[in-house]
């Protein structure tokens, strides 16, 4: 079995609603509702959806920068540890699942605190998506990039100069950048200081949060590249999130697509795109528009909007828009089931017939 | 490979000290600026020169000597260059001398509620919750407190003085300071470097110093330059109804308050006494200018929209 | 080959922002050609001049910008197609007559061009009210003297409001006229350039820019409280109207929608109904400044679908502009490829994407992750330059990998290089000189 760098199960994350006089929570805008998600290790995952599906806060409820409603992370575990704890702590009897309870507290990403959350910090890193406000316009980039080294102290205060000049190197920025403010550089260059930063602290694991959304395709290109390289060269796990489907038919490995709250299909790269299952899948990507005129496809043009997290459709949550929906998706929500192997994951009733 | 956007020399000046030379030649190209601080440089020196210009008489140098005990004011004359007020107080020490309470009372108040605000205004606005329902309420009571009432009940708790002024002063306006600093904070703890930070290790106390600080002070800078001004005139106000330092003491309002029986004048000659007026307002009315010129070329010079990028 | 009509002629236009920091010359003598029916797509990246272009067209260049020199010149005569008119020479009140009428605009953020404080209804009506009024009229007074009673208090009232709808409607008319003999005189005189042509023709414009003169009698009754209600018909006439344009653009449920506020629509049905503010008065030409950028894939999907519709209903041409080579492909019959303020590449879809010519096209074709994608993405090195102090000569030498001295003292001749496919590059007049 594969190690799985990240397994992420039954998260949710619910903001409240107060609503009336008296602030009363009314309802929760579900933006995670219950998603299970490995991230191998070494592996590029790329992980798209549309305004409202919580790919975003995904992201950021696995790095603690917002708490979770409920759920487990396991960071870099044993598939038997974490099967073991997962067992436990459904079990009926109360030792087991105070024993289980207890572990979690040592490994559970969403549970640790203190000096264990900061051992997380450097494992686990991040790169936002826009280059102009991910960076401290009043500090200069060598703070900036020596921002989590200090913070963690991971190395000694004389070390860190150098160590600055070298991650600028990595990512293809010079010794003369250091003195300078992030306002005097383009959307590029910015990104890769951000880039530099998330490298610094050596991590197993860095999110990549619509990365080259805000940048021009020519500087999207660069850093791309430049993120394609770095994976290679330092044994990184990236989790790749965007709306752009070519950009992560480019750089991933496999695909993970959610819509309003959970995921719906998962799998390789190249079979999401030659053979998608699902019918929200294959409305994306029909709707991708190809830099080529030869190419005439036949688009799928879905009705309606994409609908709002706070009351999401009953049943499968896609069936108010899908051309394929019949009595059973109106009723019972569709699991997440095997297709062929234990690759590719699919949450829809019709799927073998469609 | 990528170059700069702007080319500069390796071996250039350290970047804080350039924004600094930057700063400061925004500043000065502004002639009202120039202006502004040229007024507050000339009452600098006077404050400082105060022993050297009018040596005081008695040991405590806030009290203004008088020359006699007539009860009308004398005209200016090589005696008193300004002439005196009620009870022969000479206005030339008086006003010198006050430049000093002046500064004084702006400096302690205004520093007083940048601190107390900047607190306040950080735990509330980084923290959010139920710390910041709990600092905005109080901050509503202290609003809704009537000034003067304030400044009345004081003085009967600790007597008259410039002290009671400056408490006073203190306590009613340290909200305004927490609720600028609180909104601009509240604004900068979503942007996605405050993320960046707490994704980096840092804890609270270095993200609310080293990230919220240097980037949501400039409101606050603002309005205490500019509150300076205000301060002191309040302050004279607070004097002129009786409520501020003793009668004779160097203080610009105070003086100003001694003139009340004389604003009038003789019957027929209406501005008989125009000095005791006059001279005292004018310098306060300068002094408050220079603060609000330098408070105005301050917001000009940090106004993020006004500034290169 | 049946000739194109053009609809807009942009030659040598040159657009300055006078900042803080110095001049950015933002368009660099840009010339392009719109033609009727076609759909044109501008192609560049941030800073390249598309928005800054289309702004100039439509003369709402934002300050400290200013349109230094150059023509626009506009087809928009539907009597007489080949006579032209130069906007930079006319009136404000001459364009704000043509912006929404003729030329309409939307741009990337629907939230934003949306007035949140006014329903969807009041909106849409505020296009109507200035360029069909006339229209608006003539619907009303027919419609209630269709169904206007007979006899007593009610014939009355109906009498006293058809008067004075009528009176408003001569005066629209009145106007009409007026600025119809304006402008065939000033078509006539558009080429001439002595002096006392130009005397005349400014002698015209002023004429021209007088509003429109109603009655004092109407004047008066739309002030008295009571009586002003004699326009309510009008207003249910723009009802009906905006409704029936909410439907023909395919926003169901539209008599709800109508009386809605911007922000409890979704972002793609608020582009929708921007859409449908720009297409009131069924313009000539559509100016689209990336109007599905902020949308989600899926929505701009329909969004395309509907504009792409709209062209073969409702208007003429299209200017498309976007940063995504996809959406060009798909969308638009022609292209200009603008690079720092000027324009490097023009050419069918079809031509461009087959036989890019000038490297800088190349390389953005080459940058973009496409749906068969071999080997790793090349890459354009370097970034946009600041148009403060732009390069010299061509302003893309600094990344071109095939620069040559002469690129970085002249900038390069637009030339013809195959049917209406242009191209801005020294590579290519060389060639042509050694011809």
């Amino acid at each position: 079995m594969t190690d799985n760098i990240i397994d992420i199960r039954a998260l949710k994350k619910y903001y409240p609603v107060t609503g009336g006089v008296f602030r009363r929570h009314v309802a929760d805008v579900k933006a995670l509702d219950g998603v299970d998600l490995t991230i191998r290790k070494g592996e590029c995952l790329g992980l798209v959806g549309e305004s409202g599906c919580g790919k975003t806060t995904l992201g950021k409820t696995l790095m603690r920068l917002h708490p979770a409603t409920e759920g487990r992370i396991y960071f870099d575990q044993p598939g038997s540890e974490v099967d073991a704890i997962e067992k436990g702590l459904v079990s009926t009897d109360p030792a087991v699942h105070a024993k289980a309870k207890a572990r979690l507290h040592e490994v559970d990403l969403l549970s640790v605190g203190g000096k264990q959350l900061l051992k997380m910090r450097q494992r686990l890193q991040v790169v936002f998506q826009d280059p102009t406000n991910s960076l401290d316009p009043r500090m200069l980039v060598r703070d900036i990039v020596a921002e989590p080294l200090v913070a963690q102290r991971l190395i000694s205060p004389k070390l860190i100069p150098d160590a600055v000049v070298e991650l600028l190197g990595k990512v293809g920025l010079t010794r003369d950048h250091l003195m300078r403010y992030p306002h005097e550089f383009s959307g590029g260059q910015r990104q890769r200081i951000a880039v530099a930063r998330a490298l610094s602290t050596n991590p197993r694991f860095i999110l990549m949060d619509e990365p080259t959304s805000a940048l021009d395709v020519s500087v999207q290109a660069q850093i791309l590249n430049l993120l394609k390289k770095l994976q290679e060269e330092m044994e990184l796990t990236y989790l790749f999130v965007t709306h752009h489907l070519l950009v992560v038919k480019y750089i991933s490995n496999r695909i993970a697509v959610m819509y309003l709250g959970k995921l719906v299909e998962l799998g390789p790269t190249a079979d999401i795109f030659k053979s998608p299952h699902h019918p929200y899948t294959r409305a994306l990507l029909s709707a991708i528009p190809v830099p080529d005129p030869e190419t005439k496809r036949e688009k799928i043009i879905l009705s309606g909007d994409v609908p709002n997290p706070i009351n999401p459709p009953k049943g499968c949550r896609f069936h108010p828009r899908c051309a394929f929906a019949v009595e059973r998706c109106r009723v019972e929500e569709p699991v997440l089931e095997e297709v062929g192997g234990p690759d590719r994951i699919v949450a829809c009733h019709r799927w073998k017939e469609l | 490979m990528d170059t700069p956007s702007q080319e500069r020399p390796v071996n250039a000046a350290h970047p804080r000290w350039q924004e600094l030379t930057f700063t400061a030649k925004r500043f000065f190209k502004n002639p009202l600026s120039t202006i502004g601080l040229t007024i507050l440089a000339f009452f600098v020196v006077i404050a400082i020169l105060a022993p050297v210009i009018c040596p005081p008489k008695f040991s405590d140098p806030y009290k203004i000597p008088h020359s006699g005990w007539t009860i009308a004011p004398s005209p200016p004359s090589a005696q008193h260059i300004f002439g005196t007020t009620e009870e022969q107080y000479d206005l030339l020490y008086g006003i010198v001398w006050g430049t000093r309470s002046a500064f004084r009372i702006g400096i302690l108040v205004v520093g007083a509620n940048l601190v107390i605000g900047i607190l306040l205004g950080a735990l509330a606005g980084y923290f959010g919750g139920i710390v910041d329902e709990i600092l905005m309420r109080i901050t509503d009571v202290f609003y809704s407190i009537p000034y003067l009432v304030m400044a009345m009940a004081l003085v009967v708790a600790i007597g008259r003085g410039l002290t009671a002024v400056i408490i006073v002063m203190i306590i009613l306006e340290w909200p305004a300071y927490t609720r600028i600093l609180r909104s601009d904070i509240l604004v900068i703890r979503n942007k996605e470097y405050i993320m960046a930070a707490r994704a980096s290790g840092s804890s609270h106390f270095k993200i609310i110093l080293r990230h919220i600080m240097p980037n949501a002070m400039y409101s606050v800078l603002i309005l205490s330059s500019m509150n300076i001004g205000t301060t002191i005139l309040t302050a004279a106000a607070l004097s002129f109804l009786g409520l501020g330092s003793q009668t004779g003491t160097a203080d610009w309002g105070q003086i100003v308050s001694m003139c009340r029986n004389w604003i009038i004048g003789l019957p027929g000659h209406p501005f008989t006494y125009w000095y005791t007026v006059f001279i005292p307002g004018f310098v306060i009315t300068l002094f408050v200018l220079g603060w609000n010129l330098l408070g105005d070329a301050v917001r000009d010079v940090f106004d993020p929209k006004l500034r290169r990028k | 080959m049946t000739a194109q009509q053009h609809l807009v002629e942009v030659s040598d236009l040159s657009t300055n922002f006078y900042t803080f920091e110095g001049v950015v010359r933002a368009l660099n003598n840009v010339a392009l050609v719109v033609n009727h029916g076609e759909t044109y797509g501008i192609v560049g990246e941030s800073g390249c001049g598309k928005s800054v272009t289309v702004r100039s067209m439509m003369r709402i260049v934002q300050t400290p910008g200013r349109i230094d020199g150059g023509r626009i010149v506009m087809f928009l005569n539907p009597e007489d197609k080949e006579k032209g008119i130069d906007i930079l020479d006319r009136s404000e009140v001459y364009m704000s007559s043509i912006r929404g009428k003729d030329v309409s605009m939307i741009f990337q953020e629907p939230g934003a061009a949306l007035n949140p404080v006014l329903s969807i209804e009041q909106q849409i009506a505020e296009s109507y009210q200035f360029h069909r009024m006339d229209e608006m009229l003539g619907l009303t007074i027919s419609r209630l003297q269709a169904a206007a009673p007979k006899a007593g208090p009610l014939k009355i009232w109906n009498d006293f409001r058809l008067s004075l709808l009528r009176r408003e409607l001569a005066a629209y008319e009145a106007h009409g006229e007026r600025i119809r003999t304006i402008d065939n005189e000033l078509y006539r005189l558009e080429d001439a350039s002595d002096q006392a042509s130009r005397a005349r023709k400014h002698e015209l414009n002023h004429e021209r820019d007088k509003p429109v003169r109603t009655s004092r009698l109407v004047g008066f009754v739309r002030r008295v409280p009571f009586l002003r209600r004699y326009r309510r018909p009008l207003d249910r006439t723009l009802s009906a109207e905006i409704v029936d344009l909410l439907r023909s653009l395919g926003i169901p449920n539209p008599e709800n929608i109508a009386k809605r506020y911007p922000h409890e629509l979704s972002g793609g049905m608020q582009q929708r109904i921007v859409i449908a503010i720009a297409l009131a008065c069924h313009p000539t030409l559509l100016i689209a400044d990336e109007p599905t950028s902020n949308l989600d894939v899926t929505i701009q999907a329909q969004i395309v679908d509907l504009i792409r519709e709209l062209k073969e209903t409702a208007i003429s041409s299209v200017i498309f502009i976007t940063h995504d080579l996809g959406l060009v492909a798909e969308i638009c019959d022609r292209v200009t490829v603008m690079y720092a303020g000027d324009v490097a590449e023009t050419a069918t879809v079809r031509e461009l994407f087959r036989n890019p010519l000038h490297p800088y096209a190349q390389g953005l074709l080459e940058a973009v992750p496409k749906e068969v994608q071999e080997s790793t993405l090349t890459i354009i090195p370097g970034a946009v330059p600041n148009l403060i102090r732009p390069p010299s000569g061509c302003r893309f030498h600094p990344r071109c990998k095939m620069k040559m001295d002469i690129c970085e003292r002249e900038k390069p001749e637009t030339i013809e290089r195959g049917a209406g496919h242009f191209v801005a590059c020294h590579l290519y007049t060389k060639d042509q000189s050694n011809d």
